[in-house]
């Protein structure tokens, strides 16, 4: 017989939210309703967010971001298209980042740019993980022929190194933005897909997941109530980490002109056209290479605290 | 553990199989008819069907994957579209200088990360700490172009040390050729290095704290030798592992790399064959460089099973 205490114990233990410290918070979801058990948890996990000063830092630099992102028809002083000025201007007060050698005001594509930028970056990554859950929890809830292979198939994406799977796909797609998100969620699956199908094997023998099963809860109530609400702090910590890399990627393909393709303004294609004038216009050129930096890193940063809240074992 | 070798080796012949196939569907999946674009405007149907059952492209896909095997098996890797010339000879004489990029990256991510990761995991959350893991955590979020674009600014325009870009090879003096390459291998190595500190970093930590480590220290071991002899040797294990990751990224930052610096590797010859739409090149190029991340891989999981004899390999 399962008790109600053992497997809210053994679901709030895979989240990551036992440290013994705050028994309090512990105790009440006992005895209090579901909803207050899953504010608990989350106030906790904010509690603990909140302490890192480097996840503070990642959220206010991606809250930032998406911010400009959205209004960008507000802040751009300029047109991402037509010229604004001569062409090289050094940067001044009109054209903080000056202009490149067409004449565009590099400052208002660099924060055109944001909006390709965050749309590949977490486009891609709500791809991946949409099709790489399904996938690792059927492959490990199920197990026998499925999982043998879906996780050969796995395998062979991972056998490839990622950047030149991407630029493959690209070659086969042509280039385009939404080919981009297409390309990176590919490539991104197999870890979606691994990550939830290790998950789901060391939960599905749990006995909390026995006791759902033996008062009949179908396939479906089981997976998606029961296992995978256990799997979510390390997919969270990988998607958030994941969609850095993809913008990572992303500026990669656009520097090779297989990304996002002109007039839609993309910082690494930005930074490759301005190559030319790196000796004339040095900052001109960086600016874009700096946005992709911060970018990355805003989201590295959000990462790397969310995975230090979510473990037990780094939290202080 | 020799079984264990042997069958990881025999694990090889699937993966380059699977990578082949995909290679080929690849090449199948890229539209437009080859024969069409061959005749262009003496297109003629009878001499187009002649011309299929030549090449063999009239036949069943599988058959014509066989064939190509076959034909790759042999050495026979088609010729480049606009010179005629044989890939697989091209590709030989592109290959060692994108190696020489990936090994000496290595070599300069290995020197940055080992110290700075130990250093870091002896004085946690100490000032040299944070600074490391400042550096390491900018150096990750910086793609390379970017930073080998902030390298050259530095030290080829700001302190002109080194060229901007370019290459020489070894018979034009070693001082030439590595003056050349410096840069390149720098912005690969520094950015790899920084995924490494981190890493050196947490493993290290992690073995620290064990009793292990605790008991050398009670026995009056000397702090130098428990953490290089103790700890060091044990929190090399995972670091080894991530290596092999670590070439592939390589791969994938030799492409960007040589484009910068116009080196003349694997990467750019790659690069020139896709935008040219040399598809026998492009085939070539995808096939190399997936297969240096296979062999990496296989080399990493070997080593492994050397430097680490707490696991069995036996069944």
């Amino acid at each position: 017989m399962i008790t109600e205490p053992d497997r809210r114990e053994s679901a709030l233990a895979s989240t990551g939210q036992v440290d013994g410290k705050p028994a309090s918070v512990l105790e009440s979801p006992y005895h209090d309703g579901e909803d207050i058990d899953h504010q608990n948890m989350l106030s906790l996990f904010w509690r603990s967010l909140r302490r890192s000063k480097t996840a503070v830092a990642g959220l206010v630099i991606v809250v930032v971001l998406v911010l400009v992102a959205m209004s960008a028809d507000v802040i751009a002083p300029n047109s991402y298209q037509d010229p604004a000025g001569p062409g090289l201007m050094p940067p001044s007060i009109e054209f903080p980042f000056g202009t490149d050698p067409l004449g565009r005001d590099i400052f208002s594509r660099v924060i055109y740019g944001t909006r390709v930028t965050l749309f590949v970056g977490l486009g891609s990554i709500v791809l991946a993980v949409v099709l790489g859950i399904p996938l690792g929890v059927c492959a490990g809830y199920y197990g026998s022929w499925f999982d043998l292979i879906s996780m050969r198939f796995m395998d062979l994406i991972l056998a490839f190194p990622t950047f030149l799977l991407a630029i493959v796909i690209m070659v086969i797609l042509g280039p385009s933005t939404a080919n981009v998100v297409l390309a990176l969620a590919v490539v991104r699956i197999p870890i979606f897909a691994r990550v939830v199908r290790g998950s789901v094997l060391a939960v599905k023998e749990q006995e909390f997941v026995e006791g759902a099963r033996s008062v009949s809860a179908s396939d479906f109530r089981l997976l998606f109530l029961h296992v995978l609400p256990n799997c979510l702090a390390p997919l969270i910590v990988s998607a958030t980490i994941s969609i850095a890399f993809a913008i990572l990627l992303e500026a990669n393909l656009s520097f090779l002109g297989l990304g996002s393709q002109p007039p839609t303004p993309s910082w690494g294609f930005d930074l490759k056209q301005n190559l030319t004038s790196l000796a004339v216009r040095p900052f001109n050129v960086v600016a874009p290479g700096l946005a992709i930096m911060v970018t990355v890193l805003g989201f590295n940063l959000f990462g790397d605290g969310l995975r230090d809240a979510l473990d037990p074992k780094t939290r202080k | 553990m020799r079984a264990y070798i042997i069958r990881r080796i025999l694990l090889l012949i699937p993966t380059l199989l699977g990578i082949t196939m995909v290679v080929f569907l690849t090449i199948q999946s890229i539209p437009g008819d080859p024969i069409e674009a061959y005749l262009g405007e003496f297109y003629e149907e009878d001499v187009a069907t002649a011309l299929r059952s030549h090449y063999g492209l009239d036949r069943p896909i599988h058959v014509q994957y066989l064939l190509w095997l076959g034909r790759l098996v042999r050495g026979d890797w088609g010729k480049e579209v606009l010179s005629g010339l044989p890939v697989l000879d091209q590709i030989l004489e592109h290959l060692p200088v994108s190696l020489e990029l990936i090994l000496g990256a290595m070599i300069v991510a290995l020197m940055v990360a080992l110290p700075a990761g130990i250093i870091s995991s002896v004085r946690p959350y100490t000032p040299s700490d944070y600074t490391a893991m400042t550096g390491a955590m900018v150096g990750i979020s910086t793609p390379e172009f970017f930073g080998g674009i902030v390298l050259v600014l530095v030290f080829s325009l700001g302190l002109g040390v080194l060229p901007v870009q370019g290459y020489k090879p070894w018979s034009a003096g070693a001082g030439e050729h590595l003056s050349h390459m410096a840069l390149p291998i720098l912005t690969l190595g520094l950015t790899r290095g920084a995924i490494l500190t981190r890493l050196v970093r947490g493993c290290m930590l992690e073995v620290i704290g064990q009793d292990y480590v605790n008991t050398a220290r009670s026995k009056g071991a000397v702090e130098f030798v428990v953490i290089l002899r103790h700890a060091f040797k044990n929190a090399l294990i995972p670091v080894v592992t991530v290596m092999g990751l670590q070439v592939g990224f390589l791969v994938g930052g030799t492409i960007i790399v040589e484009t910068i610096f116009s080196v003349p590797g694997l990467g750019q010859y790659g690069i020139n064959a896709i935008s040219s739409r040399d598809y026998p090149a492009v085939m070539g190029f995808i096939l190399v460089s997936s297969s240096i991340f296979v062999l990496a891989n296989l080399t990493v999981d070997v080593l492994y099973a050397y430097l680490n004899p707490r696991i069995r390999y036996d069944n």
